[in-house]
């Protein structure tokens, strides 16, 4: 305790007030010099050792902390009283915290990326099985021209829907690695919807399903206009895919204080309540899912809208249909 | 981590053949960062398990583990200090101090720990909650969904491990509950913050991640509905 300066200097002061306060009192009797003498010295050596179990308390800490960086984390330093050194302990206890909720999230993010791996390779590998046997079948010299076109064509599909699947796993990779720069600019909201809806609009007539969009013109957020459109047009094409003939696509949109919000709404037969909290998941396929679906539409869109500061949610039921709200927060989240 | 973790609680009220059992063996654990609704008729114990998290009332029986603290193994003080730095309370009637202004309101856990007020922090906060104009007004000058946007502030200025809210849109029109709901999920998502809401309103229970139904004082359903 004595290497601290400060401490030094207080018993340089706490001395030197002594010392005068004692001479002063030699003036007066001996008795009053003893007296003050005694005073001094219980006052000093009180103050010193209340200086010293504070001085021990920031050591605990210090001990406290060197536990943590070594990883042991689940040590508890509070002891709620009132006062700075319970404050100091408490907020030393939320970063303690934080640390260990990082850790935890590396952690996760490193299974994560094992998940997605194994899933991208059992995914081409259905694909490649199916080619390569195909490639077997076409070898037979023997083959008639109608079944050579039918494989051939068979192999055709395969190498599109890889090609597809590679180019949205690529994508989807950077989204997440947050190494795609998404503009900032300000769009109006009727004029995303107007480009999301182009690819739609045919096989939307083609099932002779309506069509409503409401929204004031002023409505409008900031983010990318071309990537917003790709998760939009992805909901879409799901709303439109799981939506029987004659059934209805209505979307809505308004801004607040908070956010900017999108909903788009179908009467389809509605998404079970089991896939429900799964469905933004990568490769997720639902009960209901179309056939050579892959699973990836939806989590691009989740993707690409948290990439802006929004979030994407969904509720569904077998009597109203499904509906997919996206809302981008005026606050960074 | 678990941030909250319950076991076997139980509370009785009154003795003999007036006793009560408002909690039944309730056990249930929640996650840091979990968005939990609690729903349930009247009078399930919905507002009485309330209590027992916030540590405003003993349990007769069980444990309440906040950030692996034993809440009730706490003594009075300790306990009183515990609820200031860890727990934010939202209630239905607002409960705001009608004589201290908005701004003194919302800073209070941290103006009782005599904490200096992080000015960044409070103003990102208040512009969070759209309050920038009215700090230093009294509550009776603000509407009802102003109050209850205080006293949001005022449970998570401290950045509390939980914020507990009993019927936080019980007094307040649709469109008002609605913004507050929003909030409440913006806060879930920005801050990390844990939030468990007691509702009768199933449309609020629906934004949560999970929703735990409680009836006749015991746990009836336990459905994750979000990841």
């Amino acid at each position: 305790m004595l290497r601290n300066r400060e401490i030094r200097f207080l018993l340089l002061v706490m001395g030197a007030i002594s010392l005068t306060a004692i001479l002063v009192a030699a003036f007066i009797s001996p008795v009053s010099t003893l007296l003050v003498f005694i005073l001094s010295l219980l006052l000093t050596g009180s103050s010193l050792l209340f200086t010293r179990w504070r001085y021990r308390e920031l050591d605990k800490l210090s001990v406290y902390m060197g536990e943590i960086s070594s990883g042991n984390d689940t040590l508890d330093v509070r002891d709620n009283q009132e006062g700075e050194l319970s404050i100091l302990k408490n907020n030393i206890y939320k970063v303690t915290l934080m640390l260990s909720e990082h850790r935890s999230l590396l952690q996760r993010d490193k299974v994560q990326l094992t998940d997605a791996i194994s899933d991208i390779s059992h995914q081409l590998k259905t694909p490649l099985t199916s080619m390569t046997m195909m490639a077997d079948l076409l070898s037979d010299p023997n083959l008639s021209p109608a079944k050579r076109s039918e494989f051939t064509h068979h192999i055709r599909v395969q190498l599109e829907r890889i090609d597809w699947l590679v180019s949205s796993l690529l994508k989807l990779s950077k989204i997440d690695a947050k190494t795609i720069p998404f503009k900032k600019d300000r769009i109006p909201v009727k004029s995303l919807i107007q480009k999301a809806l182009e690819p739609v609009m045919i096989p939307m007539d083609i099932k002779g399903q309506t069509l409503s969009i409401v929204g004031d013109d002023n409505v409008s957020f900031i983010g990318d206009f071309n990537w917003t459109a790709e998760a939009v047009i992805n909901i879409l094409k799901n709303g439109v895919e799981h939506t029987p003939e004659g059934g209805a696509i209505a979307i809505t949109f308004s801004e607040n204080a908070l956010f900017t919000e999108v909903i788009i709404a179908d009467n389809g037969k509605g998404i079970p309540k089991e896939d429900l909290p799964y469905i933004f998941k990568r490769f997720y396929k639902g009960k209901n899912a179309a056939e050579g679906s892959i699973g990836i539409g939806l989590a691009m869109a989740h993707s690409i809208v948290a990439s802006q500061n929004g979030v994407i949610d969904v509720t569904s039921d077998g009597e109203t249909g499904t509906q997919f709200r996206i809302k981008f927060y005026k606050q960074v989240i | 981590m678990e941030i909250l973790k319950i076991e076997h609680l139980s509370k009785i009220y009154g003795q003999g053949d007036s006793a009560v059992k408002a909690l039944d063996d309730v056990s249930f654990s929640v996650r840091k960062g979990e968005f939990v609704a609690i729903i349930g008729p009247s009078g399930s114990g919905k507002s009485t398990l309330l209590h027992m998290l916030g540590g405003v009332d003993q349990p007769t029986g069980g444990k309440v583990w906040v950030e692996d603290t034993d809440m009730y193994a706490l003594n009075e003080t300790q306990l009183a200090i515990f609820r200031r730095r860890q727990i934010g309370l939202v209630y239905q009637f607002f409960n705001l101090i009608p004589v201290l202004t908005v701004e003194e309101n919302m800073t209070l856990p941290l103006l009782l720990d005599q904490q200096k007020v992080d000015r960044k922090h409070l103003d990102s906060l208040v512009s969070t909650l759209d309050l920038q104009h009215r700090l230093n007004h009294l509550p009776n000058q603000l509407s009802g969904g102003q109050q209850q946007r205080v006293s949001i502030g005022r449970a998570v200025i401290g950045n509390p491990a939980i914020m507990l809210a009993d019927e936080p849109t019980g007094n307040l029109d649709s469109k008002n509950s609605s913004e507050i709901v929003d909030l409440l999920k913006m806060l879930n998502k920005t801050y990390h913050q844990t939030l468990i809401v007691i509702t009768h309103d199933e449309r609020i229970a629906l934004q949560a991640d999970r929703i735990i139904t409680i009836e006749d004082g015991r746990i009836a359903k336990d459905e994750v509905i979000r990841r």
